[in-house]
């Protein structure tokens, strides 16, 4: 891979993230009321369906699989040699899985500290269930809090994984990158880098 | 002045462009609220909040843009290093900068949040009743302004902010040796296979 392979895979990776991040919040539609059963399960049904469509399609052509793009818009170039190519393709995923991370955290920041102090509310709780022998008015939250709630912890515990580095997806497109260098070397093989 | 140099510079002018327009969107919301509740508090808060957001956007305009040159040098270090494309001589600076823009955009949700409790604080009306020769006072507002556990949040992220603006050394430090140390990993799993 060139350089400006490199730095276009990263920016589709972020393009991707966000679309990602962005879609699941329409989720959150699921749980508008409708007027009978029948209509309100056809929503669901047509709305999962679009929504996992359009997920699977983001994820998989902008995030995992999304050489086909790359090359389309970086073109072909001089290639680097493979120690290179590694330092690269890592350094730039992980600075934007920081980028992303950050962006995501500065929203979040209410969520992480609730999460925090959350086993202290848990054990309270717990004691009032025991006690009282009823579900606690505090947790009796309408489908829309609920869902929110829900986007809001996942996206925190995205943003984490993100400013960790995101070690598993980084080595998985170091090892396809490495894949892709040896299969190339094949003379044999039909190349897959243009 | 290298190839480096450049770039951040580059990169510098438009984290504070980019940042000066997100906040001058803030500017209608403040001068709307006058508008729509002219008195005096609500004229002494606007201008506060007016003071604040000019402010947060003529210190970037003037640390982003016209002493960007400084910042660079700080960022990148010494004039003398290495090209951009000599492995690594670029990677903390390019962390560095990824730090500084989202400090800034931490910090610019501060200062939306700052903005805002202001215009609740001047919606904060305090009324007096009497109830049989008792005098009581009741404050009329939806928003409690001086809730900690409301403030907890965005005094975390203001330091946060301000960590992240210094450079964040440590975060820094932390993610160039953890890519150091899979570029290490990876190379010797090629060498292996």
């Amino acid at each position: 891979m060139t350089k400006m392979q490199i730095i276009a895979k990263a920016v589709l990776t972020f393009i991707g993230l966000s679309a990602i991040v962005n879609l699941c919040l329409y989720l959150h539609s699921l749980t508008y009321t409708a007027q009978n059963l029948a209509t309100f399960m056809f929503r669901i049904v047509l709305f999962l369906s679009v929504f996992i469509i359009f997920a699977v399609a983001i994820a998989y052509l902008l995030i995992f699989k999304n050489d086909w793009l790359v090359y389309k818009i970086a073109g072909s170039g001089e290639k680097l040699n493979p120690e290179r190519g590694t330092l690269w393709l890592d350094s730039s995923l992980r600075m934007v899985a920081a980028l992303y991370g950050l962006i995501l955290l500065a929203t979040l920041m209410p969520t992480i500290l609730n999460i925090i102090v959350s086993p202290l509310y848990i054990l309270s709780l717990a004691n009032e269930i025991l006690t009282f022998k009823t579900f606690p008015k505090s947790l009796i939250f309408t489908p829309s809090q609920w869902s929110y709630m829900i986007y809001n912890f996942l996206k925190a515990i995205l943003a984490v994984y993100l400013l960790y580095g995101w070690p598993q997806f980084i080595r998985f497109q170091l090892s396809t990158h490495k894949t892709k260098s040896l299969f190339n070397q094949n003379p044999d093989a039909e190349g897959i880098e243009k | 002045m290298n190839k480096m140099h450049t770039l951040t510079k580059i990169i510098l002018s438009a984290i504070g462009i980019f940042f000066s327009i997100r906040l001058l969107s803030q500017l209608p919301y403040v001068i709307l609220m006058f508008y729509l509740e002219p008195s005096r508090q609500i004229t002494g808060l606007s201008l506060f909040s007016l003071l604040l957001v000019t402010g947060a956007i003529a210190v970037l305009v003037y640390i982003f843009i016209y002493k960007r040159e400084n910042l660079a040098q700080k960022i990148v270090g010494s004039e003398r290093l290495p090209e951009p494309g000599s492995q690594i001589g670029w990677l903390p600076v390019a962390f560095r900068l990824i730090c500084i823009a989202g400090g800034i955009y931490l910090l610019s949700n501060v200062l939306w949040h700052t903005t805002y409790i202001i215009n609740m604080l001047a919606k904060f009306k305090a009324e007096t009743y009497s109830v049989n020769g008792t005098t009581y006072t009741r404050f009329f507002t939806n928003f409690a302004p001086f809730s900690f556990g409301d403030l907890l949040p965005w005094t975390i992220m203001l330091i946060c902010g301000i960590y992240l603006l210094c450079g964040a050394p440590h975060f820094v430090r932390w993610q160039v040796k953890k890519t150091l140390q899979q570029c290490k990993i990876n190379k010797q799993l090629q060498e292996a296979s």
